[in-house]
């Protein structure tokens, strides 16, 4: 039975916009051209491959349901309390694959020494054999070492081949669209003659499918990236976190985006007290501490919540509601930098001779402001909405470490970082945690911050051609 | 005085490419010359033509994406193209000085007239500090800039246009050069400042001995200039010849063309004949009484109200329908803010602005919008005066759409169509972006624009001032085409003498905000009474052609 969530509604809904806007700029030379010049680019190609990744498996946790324990006599099926999502039917290994406390990645001991009872009934005190990782080896000592080795180059057998395969299918649409023969096709990515850079999409490829293989290789024996306190898989954690990092990076540039454009138009095109009002209010929002103001709402919506227990069916849902709540207060205290940006172009807009020749035909006001002034600062826009991407991230992991960012329910970067936090003293250090956490981020927060980069120079009009 | 056949630079075929293999396109193609001593060489052109780019190569100043893929420059009997780039950096300011066209940006706004000469003198000359100051002193009383021991140690902001321009050439003369390039040093000046610059020139020539590579697109500068003029076109040089030769014998087609395009007196009597005023038959369209703009100048915490600007000071003046009011002025004296204060654009301070009966300062916004259809504007800068997002279609029909003119989609396209046909384009460019059009076209697509609504006023803000002089000539054929057709009324605001010559039936001159002298087109130009009308007069550069050209 689904279960939709209100983020999950706005990310879909974020999506359509997203396509709906290609389909929009395919029509519109203005807005086709600069992406043209990202798909030259190798490195932003190599970039949104990643990127795209990340989004497919934030897509699939998106999708929430019910699942269904027995179908019951009136073949009607009942369904469980749980909420899992799409991700979750891929991931059952991991998510059911349970240790019963802290396990280092790749081991097949536990991390911590306990009582076991011998076969012949005596009790000695030393590390246990895991449930999960490491079960196929009856000497881990001596086998372990070939079998990761095994299992690795077996990984990357099955990643080159499946790499293959895919860029083949590419391939072989692409000479469909560019009407030539599977090899003329070829011959053009390689020698870098189609609009695309290819070739770095190809490499990526090969390069994920790679390391994909040889993590399910390894995981369907061991825990990759270890086990946390209470046994649960930690890749499973930071896969799960995908979802979260994105939301707030996208859904709060949605939020404050109209704020920004409307009010910032505003000020820089009407002057006088309409910008006295605008400037004072971003001004002032400024100056507030934006922790404080978070924190404060953040403890408002718990006690709303606290208070009215009953229009909440599950911990999921308190947990999305807090999501959605963090980026609208997010989304409020960042709307201004933008604004002001807006601010300072429109005011020098408004008095470019198409807008006094718009005025001189009796162009009311609000339609020169979106018909002249919104097309002209859209690249200033799409550039900031990237930028405050990867920064926006990065904001989560900070506020969910001082306790005041998503549910700790949920499963977040910010959150395994300061779970791990607690244990950082322990000697031999527990440093999975952190480290899943931070190559996941890193990976994300670099990927879109070098496509950022080539957008940007894309849309610079300084380095534009007309 | 150094014998004067005697070479200095000697150019040699020339090339200069942009791109490589298959997009690889010459900017200048094969281009010789020689540049004598103690002389002036005008290369002459449009924009476009690749005249700065000549120059910058000389200099080894190009930019990164722009190549010399042949050729040589001799000068003192060295290959400037060979030399390595420290060395080049000895020639650059000692050997060959260089001036640009913006004196506005070509100074740094953070370092005193003083510093920057002395940065030039420090690098070639070799001076203590105490003499690099005497020296600075002695090169801005040269240029003739006055108090200059004071001035020396003022910022570039408070120097005026005309006195930038010449902190530069005393900049480029600090390294005594042997050649001056010139690229358009007087475009960006008003015609009286342009004259004294040109005479200051002509006057370091002299003294010095110094050759000067003059680059302009102004045939009056030229023949003011010149001992020996090239045309360039498309990266070719068409002709080269002596300026007796070439104002009295020129061949080339070009040359011919240019000659022909430029505005005055005589092709407008050959054309049309005198346009002798008469205002008696014809309605009057706009009157303008005690038009007031002032600025308030803000000072203090309070921001109280201090002074004055005064951008348009009790401006006067009438316009009767089917005729073109020029209104001639320098920058700065007031002539765009009277234009838009007419159309209502800013606001204005007081004063009765009357078209038909109407007073439009006094309208409600409602009227005001309906009345719109009725005046219309062009703007200088073609490139700004359309959105670059919207299309050719779309921008022509704004005005329809805020006017309610056309009453379904299909009349207003077919009115598009018949203005494009109108302003001389074709009706598949509709559907285009303004980024696909040269600035004449644009310059069209503007008129059109305006005529969308059927206007019986347009105040033309410098319409041609950005446009080369082929191009131009077109644009104000059109205007004037046009005016006969719709019988228009032109409010003409523009600083060229010999456009107001052509197409003006009554002139305006404003100086500082002021209305100094107005009347008929011949009295004002033969015989003006105010003495600033005089001084401008004077001040444009005039070329002596043989009648026969026309």
């Amino acid at each position: 039975m689904p279960i939709i969530f209100i983020t999950d509604f706005l990310i879909f809904l974020l999506l359509f916009t997203i396509v709906g806007f290609y389909l929009y700029a395919r029509k519109h030379e203005h807005l086709s051209a600069p992406w043209r010049v990202v798909k030259k680019r190798p490195l932003a190609m190599s970039s949104a491959v990643v990127l795209f990744l990340f989004v497919t498996i934030g897509l699939f946790d998106s999708i929430h349901f019910h699942p269904s324990i027995e179908t019951n006599e009136s073949n009607k099926n009942v369904y469980s309390n749980e909420i899992m999502s799409v991700l979750d039917i891929f991931l059952d290994d991991l998510r059911t694959k349970n240790e019963k406390t802290y396990s280092a990645p790749l081991a097949s001991y536990s991390f911590s020494k306990e009582l076991i009872e011998q076969d012949n009934g005596i009790q000695i005190r030393d590390y246990p054999r895991l449930v999960y990782g490491g079960v196929s080896l009856n000497n881990p000592e001596s086998e372990s070492i070939t079998d990761i080795t095994k299992r690795i180059s077996l990984g990357i057998l099955y990643g080159l081949l499946i790499s293959t395969v895919i860029i083949s299918l590419i391939i072989f649409v692409l000479s469909k669209t560019l009407q030539t023969n599977y090899r003329g096709a070829l011959q053009k990515c390689l020698e870098n003659k189609t609009d695309t850079h290819w070739y770095s999409i190809f490499a990526t490829i090969s390069i994920i499918s790679i390391i994909i293989c040889i993590v399910c290789n390894l995981s369907q024996n061991y825990h990759v990236f270890g086990t946390d306190k209470v046994g649960q898989d930690v890749l499973y954690q930071a896969l799960k976190s995908i979802r979260t990092g994105l939301v707030i990076g996208t859904l709060t540039t949605l939020v404050m985006l109209p704020f920004a454009i409307i009010m910032g138009l505003m000020a820089g095109y009407f002057r006088g007290w309409v910008d006295d009002v605008i400037q004072y209010l971003y001004t002032t929002l400024n100056s507030i501490p934006g922790v404080l103001l978070i924190a404060a709402s953040i403890l408002l919506l718990q006690v709303y919540i606290s208070n009215h227990a009953d229009d909440f069916n599950s911990i999921e849902q308190r947990a999305d509601l807090r999501l959605l709540f963090l980026c609208i207060i997010l989304g409020i205290t960042s709307w201004t930098g933008l604004c002001r940006l807006l601010r300072a172009e429109a005011l020098k807009l408004r008095e470019v001779d198409y807008v006094q020749a718009a005025k001189a035909f009796g162009v009311g006001n609000f339609e020169v402001m979106f018909r002249h002034l919104l097309p002209n600062v859209m690249h200033i826009v799409m550039i900031s909405i990237v930028l405050d991407f990867s920064g926006l991230v990065l904001a989560e992991a900070v506020l969910s470490y001082i306790n005041i960012g998503v549910d700790p329910s949920m499963y977040s970067w910010g959150n395994m970082i300061n779970s791990a936090r607690l244990e950082m003293a322990r000697e031999p250090v527990v440093w999975w945690s952190l480290a899943a956490a931070f190559i996941f981020m890193f990976i994300l927060v670099l990927a879109a911050n070098l496509f950022s980069d080539a957008v940007r120079d894309a849309f610079d009009p300084r380095l534009r051609e007309f | 005085m150094i014998d004067n056949n005697e070479n200095l630079l000697q150019v040699k075929n020339l090339t200069v490419s942009t791109g490589t293999g298959g997009r690889k396109s010459n900017i200048v193609n094969n281009v010789s010359f020689c540049v004598r001593r103690g002389e002036t060489f005008v290369l002459l052109g449009e924009s476009g033509s690749g005249k700065s780019i000549t120059a910058l190569s000389i200099m080894r100043l190009l930019p990164t994406a722009i190549k010399i893929t042949a050729g040589e420059a001799i000068l003192h009997k060295s290959d400037l193209f060979q030399l390595p780039e420290n060395k080049m950096r000895k020639i650059r300011g000692a050997k060959i000085g260089m001036i640009f066209q913006e004196p506005q940006t070509s100074l740094n706004p953070v370092l005193t007239a003083g510093q920057q000469i002395s940065e030039t003198l420090r690098q070639h000359e070799n001076l203590s500090k105490k003499r690099c100051i005497e020296r600075s002193i002695e090169l801005l009383d040269a240029v003739g800039i006055p108090e200059s021991k004071r001035r020396i140690n003022e910022y570039p902001h408070q120097f005026s246009g005309g006195m930038k321009q010449r902190i530069m050439i005393a900049i480029a003369l600090a390294g005594n050069p042997d050649l001056l390039i010139a690229d358009e040093p007087t475009t960006a000046l008003d015609v009286t400042i342009q004259a004294q610059v040109l005479e200051l020139l002509k006057k370091l020539q002299d003294d010095t001995g110094m050759s000067i590579l003059f680059i302009t697109h102004d045939l009056g500068v030229a023949s003011q200039m010149a001992d020996h003029i090239a045309v360039m076109k498309n990266g070719s040089i068409v002709e080269a010849k002596s300026k007796k030769e070439l104002f009295s014998n020129p061949e080339h087609q070009y040359t011919l063309k240019l000659f022909n395009a430029i505005p005055s007196w005589e092709k407008r009597k050959k054309e049309d004949g005198m346009g002798k005023i008469d205002r008696s038959d014809k309605s009057n369209l706009l009157k303008v009484k005690k038009l007031k703009v002032y600025y308030p100048i803000k000072k203090g915490v309070f921001k109280r109200t201090v002074g004055h600007v005064q951008a348009v000071d009790d401006v006067t003046i009438d316009l009767y329908a089917g005729e073109t009011v020029a209104i001639v002025g320098e920058s700065g004296s007031g002539k765009t803010t009277m234009g838009k204060g007419i159309l209502q654009l800013l606001e204005v301070t007081s004063g009765v602005v009357t078209y038909q009966q109407k007073d439009l300062n006094r309208l409600d916004s409602s009227s005001l919008r309906e009345i719109r259809a009725d005046i219309q504007i062009v703007f200088q800068d073609p490139y700004s005066s359309m959105n670059p997002r919207m299309m050719i279609n779309d921008i022509i029909q704004e005005g329809m759409l805020a006017q309610g003119i056309g009453n379904s989609e299909k009349e207003r396209d077919e009115n598009t169509v018949e203005l494009l046909e109108q302003v001389g384009l074709l009706a598949e460019h509709r559907y285009r972006y303004p980024h696909e059009f040269s600035g004449g076209q644009r310059q069209r697509i503007c008129i059109a624009r305006a005529l969308a609504v059927k206007p019986k006023l347009i105040i033309c803000d410098e319409p041609t001032s950005a446009l080369d002089v082929s191009v131009q000539s077109q644009i104000l054929t059109l205007l004037k085409k046009l005016q006969k057709e719709h019988s228009l009324g032109y409010l003409f605001i523009t600083h060229n003498i010999s456009v107001v010559e052509y197409i003006a039936h009554y002139v305006a001159v404003m100086y500082e905000g002021k209305i100094v002298e107005q009347g008929s087109v011949e009295k004002i130009l033969k015989n003006p009474e105010n003495p600033y009308t005089k001084k401008l007069l004077s001040a444009v550069p005039r070329i002596e052609l043989k009648s026969n050209l026309l």
